[in-house]
């Protein structure tokens, strides 16, 4: 059951996620991913991770893709509809490194003997919003005020960049 | 094994059932509620061999209407994505049903089954995730229509559900606060507390602000007056313009599931779920006075309906806000949702805080 | 049995897809997205070990990568509706002038 679960969901992924680079249309291709990102989502949940999970749909599927679907909604641009690929041997050259890049990061995986899942038992609880909210609150207090800020500054740089100016 | 999924397929069978029937009779109710409001007789002439039983059959003969119409899609636009996006409006309404507990657990032939469909731990958030991906539907059917009205109507309604779901979100952090969980059926059943001994602790006793917070946010995702600028189907053009036949009847459908979702987070959440009020596990009981006991089933059928009681006040209510209310003007719907919603959430996650703090 | 080794090999293939389409694709959007992709498979790399180790760790740096990609989509987005208002293109190999 768990096996059957987690091929589909991985099956999902991949589909999409090629699916976003080989689309034609911009619009189909952000669709593609918010299917990528839900099946994300799915895989954190089966990885004991619900919280990320939810977090996932909230924030990447209830506010990134929606940002990205206003923007291509707004501009209108065929030229890169009817040319997907680089031009000329940009995009072989390209191919060819990500290739090497797959190669380099799966062989290692392969040589190592397979991970039993969960080595150590889990605690109880695990992965839920109060052991992640507590250790958030304390052990990493500083990174999270920082990330406030950051978004704060990136709230202020988005509304001076689309900012119409008064003349 | 075998036991337990046919148990789920009876909780998801019993609650889409509800749902369904209960969102097909508001769209006869929103008739005659607008008719007894305006002064009229509201909808009467369907009738199958003479007999009307008060326009009872209009929600039928509405949906063989829609069937038959011809399906028409916008030549210049996206098929695809025109076909997919009422589904998707239907979808995220029905998925919110998945964590609401309708009822306290049931002990019946030495089996503990949850009145609920899926016991998530993560609960509210679910309702919160899945709720919000409602957005794709209104902003899909208007870039799909390749209709510039269309375009603009998605947009509004775009920027209209993303403000609002800013206050839902703070608004449910109180109540998360006070019940120190975000699982549902934890919430309701700490609901079962009393205050002073005969108060019950409801989340509209314990979060008033938030409950009105909450309920206002709600209204506005349902796209529903007074904050139907995203539609206002008589003189504004709205996303589902293009829309003909099933298509646009899963859009109307759609916004009912939606009311009877608010209705049910609403009662789970404020309204104390399926508790009664001094009916606990025993029987009707009187705090310090007397005890009536009951049968254990009884009682929680007792909740069940209890519960359903609740969620279809609530819908009637919305019916009575939806034609008692004058629509918003667009620049009030932003000032309102980000000038005061946002910042009295705020404020009322300072209160609950200071109030734990000193209680 | 499903492995760690199997929701690593997902993670990166998520990973190279994004990278074949960083460095194949025209279109700046798409770009965007290929990073998001990227993003995603590190992310779920990152929650596998973590299953694995039994720590949380790996769950609070995914949460930040999430807020991150947040900010960073923003700004990015608001970027391209800039030139796009300005030089009418979408093609990421026509913005080759740092100054215009």
């Amino acid at each position: 059951m768990e096996n059957l679960f987690f091929y589909i969901a991985a099956m999902l992924a991949i589909v999409s996620a090629s699916s976003v680079i080989l689309q034609r249309k911009v619009m189909y291709s952000v669709l593609s991913l918010i299917v990528t990102l839900l099946s994300v989502a799915w895989m954190y949940a089966m990885l004991s991770a619900p919280f990320l999970a939810v977090v996932q749909v909230i924030l990447y599927a209830g506010a990134i893709m929606v940002l990205f679907l206003f923007v291509v909604m707004m501009l209108k641009y065929e030229k890169t509809e009817t040319f997907r690929f680089r031009p000329g041997l940009l995009w072989c050259l390209g191919l060819v490194a990500a290739i090497a890049f797959l190669i380099e990061i799966v062989l290692p995986l392969n040589m190592t003997e397979s991970l039993a899942p969960a080595a150590t038992a889990l605690a109880p609880g695990f992965g839920s919003i109060k052991s992640l909210g507590s250790i958030l609150y304390t052990q990493y207090l500083l990174p999270i005020e920082l990330t406030g800020i950051l978004l704060l500054v990136a709230v202020v740089g988005v509304a001076l960049l689309s900012g119409v100016k008064k003349e | 094994m075998y036991l337990d999924i046919i148990i789920t397929l009876i909780k998801i069978a019993i609650v889409f059932g509800f749902v369904l029937n209960v969102a097909a009779i508001l769209s006869w109710a929103e008739r005659k509620q607008s008719a007894v409001m305006q002064d009229r007789i509201g909808a009467n002439r369907a009738d199958v061999l003479g007999f009307r039983i008060f326009g009872l059959f209009h929600p039928i003969a509405d949906t063989i209407k829609m069937l038959t119409k011809e399906d028409w899609v916008p030549p210049a636009g996206d098929a695809f994505v025109h076909t997919m996006a009422p589904f998707l409006a239907l979808f995220t309404a029905l998925v919110v049903f998945a964590v609401i507990p309708f009822g306290d657990t049931l002990h019946i032939a030495g089996r503990d089954i949850p009145l609920q469909i899926a016991d998530l731990n993560v609960g509210i958030l679910f309702i919160v995730a899945f709720g919000g991906l409602g957005f794709y539907s209104v902003v899909l059917a208007g870039w799909s229509s390749e209709n510039k009205y269309s375009l603009l109507g998605s947009l509004r309604a775009a920027a209209q559900l993303i403000s609002y779901e800013l206050a839902l979100g703070l608004s449910i952090v109180g109540i998360v606060m006070v019940y120190g969980s975000i699982e549902l059926d934890d919430i309701a059943r700490a609901q079962g507390q009393y205050i002073l001994g005969f108060i019950p602790y409801w989340g509209i006793i314990a979060q008033p602000l938030g409950f009105l917070l909450f309920f206002t946010a709600a209204v506005a995702e349902t796209k529903r007056v007074p904050f139907d600028l995203p539609e206002s189907e008589s003189e504004i053009i709205g996303y589902f313009t293009e829309y003909s036949g099933m298509k646009f009847g899963a859009f109307w459908m759609g916004e009912f599931i939606e009311v009877v979702a608010v209705a049910g987070v609403v009662t789970a959440l404020y309204f104390g779920g399926w508790q009664i009020p001094f009916v606990n596990n025993q029987g009707i009981f009187f705090p310090g006075l007397f005890t009536i006991p009951l049968p254990h089933v009884l009682i929680v059928l007792l909740q069940v309906a209890a519960f359903g009681l609740k969620v279809l006040f609530f819908c009637w209510f919305m019916l009575l806000v939806r034609w008692t209310l004058p629509r918003f003007r667009y620049d009030q719907l932003m000032a309102f949702g980000w000038k005061f919603m946002v910042p009295l959430a705020l404020l009322n996650i300072l209160v609950t805080g200071l109030f734990m703090y000193v209680f | 049995m499903i492995t760690a080794n199997q929701y690593l090999m997902v993670g990166a293939i998520l990973f190279a897809i994004g990278v074949l389409g960083f460095l194949t694709r025209r279109n700046i959007i798409v770009l965007l997205m290929c990073i998001e992709l990227m993003i995603n498979g590190a992310g779920l790399a990152f929650v596998s070990f973590c299953r694995q180790m039994g720590s949380l760790e790996g769950q609070v740096f995914v949460l930040f990568a999430m807020v991150i990609a947040a900010v960073e989509i923003a700004v990015g987005l608001s970027i391209i509706l800039l030139v796009f208002r300005n030089r009418a293109t979408l093609d990421a190999d026509e913005m080759e002038s740092l100054k215009w």
